[in-house]
């Protein structure tokens, strides 16, 4: 393993092991209008558009899998979304060329919507679980838009986590 | 020889991670006894390091708050005004009677909530995520607390022990989906026993199946009924009802009716303390 290699494994590590203590420790006692910050959604998210697929499908699950931990649902369950909510949001990334900032504020804060609903389905089907339409779509609604405004700044912490392994470039 | 191309190295590692999230899923699912001992192993070393976070945050916390919630902290402190009212005007007879009964009880030797030996906690945080309905407690295995042990405070039942590390243990609330507790009106002449489940956060409870109209009225007390084998100790109070619907048939000459729900008596925004009850059932 080069040093560049260990060094992006050690900053990688540091923002999952951050983000965890952000979400269990201070994100747990905040809410906007009932909705709590989905930080760790976020940080999948932002990771699949500023890494691209590959890479985002592999940070979205860690975070995925350390933020299971905290959590009732089963084990793999956030990882399994948050890894193909990235592996997503990457790709529709790489097809729209664009490094508008709308654009991708758009992409993140419908991706953090359509993650959350799947969680909830997926949760559901599982019968760990329970919440109804109306709250999942104010969840999801609330939760997407205080994303798409959060997302940007995320975008550029992975750029400075991936940087010497010259990140997927957007042309444009 | 052909070379990988990207978009099947990029195939082959979301099948790899879908591959192990599945196993994780389905091993956790089906309760893999190690998988549950990590999981319960790396929060007890997250712990302490959330702890300090939590602490180092709480100025932020509480002005994000302060902000936010200023319209409910108006609200809720009016309706405790009200209810201190209601309480002072209570008459002290009443306390005289629930004391004769404690004591006759513990005479008897019938375990209730009252004289089963308890540990109070402190509640350190409402839920991690969204659709999560429980909050974390500052003692866990080390003082003596196990899964499925019963969670009160004096006004009523709260939930029960889901997971425990060494020092903190997650209390599932009585509303949290899939939450079934048996209990019987407290007023109820004839034993009339039935099982209330939780519908999610905020919701009422739900009575599962059909009850005789003439055993349940709005506003009636509902108490654990603490039948044997039960994980719930007998007369905690959980809530009252809130909603009986129009009769939805009749058996046995008595009109039944379906749907009845209960609203808990303890909710999440007033837990600071809470009792663990060590207690469990026999058998």
């Amino acid at each position: 393993m080069t040093v560049d290699r260990a060094l992006l494994l050690l900053r990688a590590a540091g923002v999952v092991l951050v983000a965890m203590i952000v979400q269990a420790g201070v994100v747990s006692h905040l809410s906007l209008f009932g909705v709590r910050p989905e930080l760790t959604l976020l940080l999948a998210v932002s990771a699949g558009v500023a890494v691209g697929p590959d890479r985002g499908a592999v940070v979205g699950f860690v975070l995925g899998l350390s933020y299971d931990i905290f959590l009732q649902t089963p084990l793999g369950l956030s990882a399994l979304i948050y890894a193909l909510l990235a592996f997503a949001v990457g790709s529709i990334q790489l097809q729209m060329a664009t490094r508008r900032r709308l654009a991708r504020m758009l992409l993140m804060g419908v991706g953090t919507a359509v993650g959350i609903v799947v969680w909830v389905v997926a949760g559901r089907l599982l019968d760990a679980v329970l919440a109804t339409p109306g709250t999942t779509i104010r969840v999801a609604l609330v939760a997407g838009m205080v994303n798409s405004v959060l997302g940007l700044p995320l975008i550029r912490l992975w750029g400075w986590v991936f940087a010497p392994e010259a990140p997927v470039r957007v042309p444009g | 020889m052909l070379r990988p191309t990207r978009s099947s190295r990029s195939r082959f590692v979301l099948l790899l991670i879908i591959a192990t999230a599945l196993s994780l899923v389905t091993l956790d699912f089906r309760g893999f006894g190690p998988l549950g001992a990590v999981q319960r192993g790396v929060r007890s070393v997250f712990e302490p390091v959330v702890g300090i976070g939590d602490f180092a945050m709480s100025p932020f916390r509480d002005a994000w708050r302060g902000v936010t919630d200023y319209s409910d902290l108006e609200e809720e402190n009016a309706a405790l005004r009200l209810q201190i009212e209601k309480l002072e005007s209570d008459p002290l007879r009443e306390q005289n009677a629930q004391q004769q009964l404690d004591e006759l009880k513990a005479q008897l030797q019938i375990i209730t909530a009252a004289n089963t030996e308890g540990r109070i906690a402190r509640v350190i945080s409402g839920p991690v995520a969204n659709f999560e309905n429980n909050v974390r407690i500052d003692k866990g295995a080390s003082s003596g607390i196990r899964p499925a042990m019963v969670v009160v405070t004096q006004a009523g039942l709260v939930g029960r022990i889901a997971e425990v590390t060494d020092s903190q243990a997650v209390v599932e609330l009585v509303d949290a989906g899939n939450f079934g507790v048996g209990v019987r009106p407290a007023s109820a002449v004839a034993p009339t026993n039935f099982v209330l489940r939780g519908r999610g956060a905020g919701r009422p409870l739900q009575v599962q199946g059909e009850l005789a109209v003439d055993f349940v009225h709005v506003g009636d007390a509902v108490v654990t009924s603490g039948l044997g084998g039960s994980v719930f100790p007998p007369d905690i109070v959980v809530g009252a009802i809130s909603r009986v619907p129009e009769p939805s048939g009749s058996a046995g000459g008595r009109n039944r009716v379906s749907g009845v729900e209960v609203e808990p008596v303890v909710g999440p925004a007033s837990l600071s303390f809470v009792t663990v009850l060590l207690w469990e059932p026999k058998g």
